[in-house]
């Protein structure tokens, strides 16, 4: 599901609801992000992961993302080139990623999870484990369950939509599991409505 | 052309996860093995296999 329409004003709105940069330095920190490593954002949307990542990778680093709306990529594209960034982009989807086997240090995804349903979810994963080298890191950002009830009356709807009810059932680690990652590590933010996974090749 | 040698390398394809070489008009990553051609869009490959063409 392509968010095209949204492009525009994707960044302004990320940073009213509290995903602006900090948050986005945040996850760069989780995922352990350093010079000269090779890291994808698979469904970079606007970019700014991206570029963040490129800035800390570095000259001698590479960094990738793509994402299957072509708004979104040319948002990302026009803002890297408007700040210098070496980060690259291309439209394509997590579930068939052009890269070859072993090629990413690390690989991040970003409110992404939530878009796919079940079965693309568990494809995707399975593309990720495939284009890290061994010893290589997934992180994905996205809800899940959360560990404070009040979050429960906003969150309860999405237990009745295929694409997000596992997350918020707290199920989200099987896909994982299932997809060649022998473990993966979750920690909440934002009373656990919001969850990072950190899992390792 | 934003395509260079250095992006060819790390690009695969998407399907068979195969090398693909950039096209003569260099408007399109070809696959040899599954026959397709990913265009190139304003300097973007387009790595979709939906959006891929057959190769004449």
């Amino acid at each position: 599901m392509p968010l095209n329409w949204v492009a525009p004003v994707y960044d302004w709105y990320c940073a009213k609801v509290g995903l602006g940069k900090k948050f986005r330095q945040r996850t760069l920190e989780l995922a352990g992000v350093r010079e000269g490593e090779r890291v994808l954002d698979a469904g970079c949307g606007t970019g700014v992961l991206t570029r963040m990542a490129a800035a800390l990778t570095g000259p001698s680093g590479y960094v990738a993302g793509i994402d299957p709306a072509p708004r979104m990529i040319g948002v990302a594209r026009s803002n890297a080139s408007a700040e210098g960034s070496r980060a690259e982009f291309r439209l394509g989807v997590i579930e068939e990623l052009p890269f070859p086997d072993n090629s990413f240090d690390c690989v991040l995804s970003s409110f992404m999870a939530h878009h796919l349903p079940p079965e693309v979810k568990l494809k995707g994963f399975g593309e990720v484990y495939r284009v890290l080298r061994p010893g290589g890191r997934f992180l994905v950002v996205d809800i899940g369950r959360p560990s404070n009830p009040l979050w429960w009356a906003a969150v309860f709807p999405l237990l009745f939509w295929s694409f997000t009810k596992d997350q918020i059932r707290g199920r989200l680690n099987g896909y994982f599991l299932e997809s060649g990652f022998p473990e993966v590590e979750q920690k909440g933010w934002w009373m656990g409505l919001i969850n990072f996974w950190l899992a390792r090749k | 052309m934003g395509v260079d040698k250095e992006l060819l390398d790390i690009l695969a394809c998407p399907k068979c996860k195969g090398k693909i070489r950039l096209n003569e008009k260099k408007d399109g990553l070809v696959c040899e093995r599954c026959r397709l051609v990913y265009p190139i869009k304003d300097d973007i490959p387009v790595m979709l296999i939906d959006e891929a063409s057959s190769l004449k």
